[in-house]
Formats: structure tokens, sequence, C-alpha cells
């Protein structure tokens, strides 16, 4: 069991206009070996949720549970990867992997296994040595999903993975998500603007608004799994998409309309 | 990438030590390297002023004299001097830190 719970968190910002509410109210939970995806317009505050969740951040208002007990800081049970490439610059991909249990106190040869493992899985086969400035975008990204395993978290918390690779490299990276996380079926909270990612990756998608940024709709995809190339051209795709890209729109112009009015 | 060492179970002290460290010495050595140069500028004023030895007080010796090729070799030599040290610190960098990303703009 590992089920991560977002209740009432609300976040307030101070600035020199008044009080920004980047959150109102947000409540959500993720279940067991579930992957949930946020989407929701640039600037909608979706970004701290996640910081919210992983403890890095502290809310207003409001908790965040792991497995039902209260969590105030961040902790090995909530694995995060981040948008830019957070490999450690001085440390070969294979170090970089083994930061977690090291921090663990695991021994060397369980480490070793365990990055031998998402190595391979990670498709990082003979770079297991090299230092980060060698690897490609998505390379880097495959590298900082691996370190964020090799933890063995409760709760891998995803800020937009994909967000700086080129679209190929992202359909790719998608594939290979989704076949890692049916094998190590952990919980998943995954944030992105990319609507078709978040369908095609998430078990639920909860689309926010923008500021303040609040749950306006919760969607399951009801497509199975596995999901293939194929998903991305079937008619129920197309269908989600048409639905969450309709709210969206009207969130980001609801956004920009109120951008021009307090101008 | 304080953040992640945070959400991989890293106590505060940790992160001090296997991030903060590691990733600001390059940027440290390259500090020194640049101080080296002042350092040796200041040294040659030093020289100039209070001392009975070194390449300042050279030239000044040869300014009593007249002497201005010896005043140019005493420039050259500065020159060169400095040179050498800021190359074997750079080298010193290259060798340290072989994974530093040489940024191109």
């Amino acid at each position: 069991m590992s089920e991560i719970e977002i209740t009432d968190v609300a976040m307030r910002f101070r600035s020199r206009h008044g009080e920004v509410t980047a959150l109102e109210r947000i409540s959500l939970t993720v279940p067991d070996g579930q992957f949930a995806c946020i989407v929701g317009p640039s600037g909608c505050g979706k970004s701290t949720l996640l910081m919210v969740a992983a403890g890095l951040i502290t809310p207003t208002e409001g908790d965040v549970f792991v497995d039902g007990k209260p969590t105030f800081e961040p902790g090995a049970d909530r694995g995060m990867v981040f948008q830019s490439y957070s490999l450690y610059p001085w440390l070969s991909v294979r170090r970089n992997i083994e930061f977690g249990p090291e921090i663990k106190k695991i021994p060397a040869a369980d480490r070793r296994k365990t990055s031998n493992e998402l190595i391979h899985l990670m498709k990082l086969d003979g770079f297991a040595d090299a230092y980060p400035k060698v690897l490609s975008g998505g390379m880097k990204q495959r590298a900082a999903i691996a370190r964020a395993l090799a933890g063995d978290p409760e709760v891998l918390l995803m800020d937009e993975p994909f967000g700086a690779l080129d679209a190929q490299t992202r359909q790719i990276m998608q594939e290979l998500l989704t076949d890692i996380w049916q094998r190590y079926r952990k919980t998943v909270l995954f944030v992105t603007h990319d609507i078709e990612e978040a369908i095609f990756l998430g078990d639920v998608i909860y689309v926010m608004t923008s500021r303040p940024g609040r749950i306006r709709t919760t969607l399951a995809v009801d497509i199975p799994r596995p999901r293939t190339f194929d998903t991305l051209t079937g008619p129920r795709f197309a269908e989600l998409r048409n639905q969450v890209v309709g709210v969206i729109h009207e969130e980001s112009l609801k956004a920009v309309e109120s951008e021009l009015a307090r101008a | 990438m304080l953040n992640v060492a945070y959400t991989l179970g890293a106590s505060r002290w940790t992160v001090f030590y296997k991030v903060f460290l590691p990733a600001t010495f390059p940027e440290v050595v390259d500090a020194l390297r640049i101080t080296m140069g002042w350092a040796w500028t200041y040294l040659i004023v030093a020289e100039l002023v209070a001392a009975e030895h070194g390449i300042g007080s050279f030239i000044l010796i040869a300014e009593r004299y007249l002497r201005a090729d010896r005043i140019i070799a005493a420039i050259i030599t500065i020159g060169i001097l400095g040179l050498i040290t800021d190359t074997l610190f750079a080298i010193a960098h290259r060798l340290a830190f072989p994974y530093v990303e040489k940024v191109r703009a």
C-alpha cells in the first residue's frame, strides 16, 4: 500500500500587489499503483502542488498524507523527477543512480544490483561510467527517472519530466515510462501541460483551473493497457483529448482575460 | 539539485557535503584562478614600493639608471610568469573536474 492524499491544500503568496492565491483548497487522493496526471494551463500552480506533495514547500493550509501518515518534510518515500536535468554533473550515471541507496547506507553490492537493473531498463547500457555531460537530453532524463526509482519510493512525483525534450524523444520516453510503470506499479503523480501526454500515461486526469488553482474536472481514462503508439490514433483517445482541450481552452481564455482586466 | 537530494531522503548535513560542496568546488577553484592575477599584481606593486629584491625592486633600480631595456625585460617576465601560473591553473582545473561542461555561447 502506498497512497498519497492531499487534503484541502491552499497556497498563498504575498506580493507587491497584495496576496496571490496560487492554490485553493485542493484535495485529491492517488490510490496505490495509480498513475494520476495533473494538467492545466501554464501558471495554474500545478508545479507548486507537486512541490507541496514532495514536502519541498509548506502549504498555507492543508496536509499531505502518505499511507495515511501526515508528512511535513521531503523524504525518500516520495521520489521526484524534475523538468530540468537535475543529475549531479560530478557523478557518473551509475553513481547518480546509486545516490539514494548510498544515503540509505545500502551495501555496495545491493546498490550495484539495483543500478545495473535500472541502467538496463532505462536503456543506458554502456553509459554507466559516463558523466552526464556526454548524455543527450532524453538519456539524462532517463537517468533522472532511474535515480528516483533507485530510492524505491512509495510515490513517484514527476514535474513535466519530458517538457524539455523534442516531440519524437518525448513519445519514446512516454512509451518507456508506461512499460516501467507496469513493471514497478508505483503510485505516480505526474504534472504536465501536454494533454495527449496525460491521456496516454494516466489512469486519471485532474484538470486544473488557472489562478487560483483549483481542480476543475476529474476524468477517468478508460483506455485499456498496455497502451502503445496505436492508442494515440484511437477514437476514444480523440474523444478524451477534445474534452480536455475544451476545458483547458476555456480556462486559458479566462486567465488571459483576468490578466487583461488587471492591466 | 538540492531539492533532488531532499527527495532522495538526504538530511541537511548530507546535502551540504554530498551536493553543495562538490557542486560549488569547481567554481571556487575558478575564482582562485582569477584572484591569482590580482595577487600577482599586488606582489609586484609591493616590491616596487618596499623591497630589496624581486622584479619590482629590479624595475625601480633600473629606472634609477635609466635602463629602459631592463625595465621592458622585467615587464615581459611578469607577463610570462603570469601566463604560466594561469595556464597551470587551467590545466589543473581540467584534470580535477573533467565533468564540467564547457558553455560556448
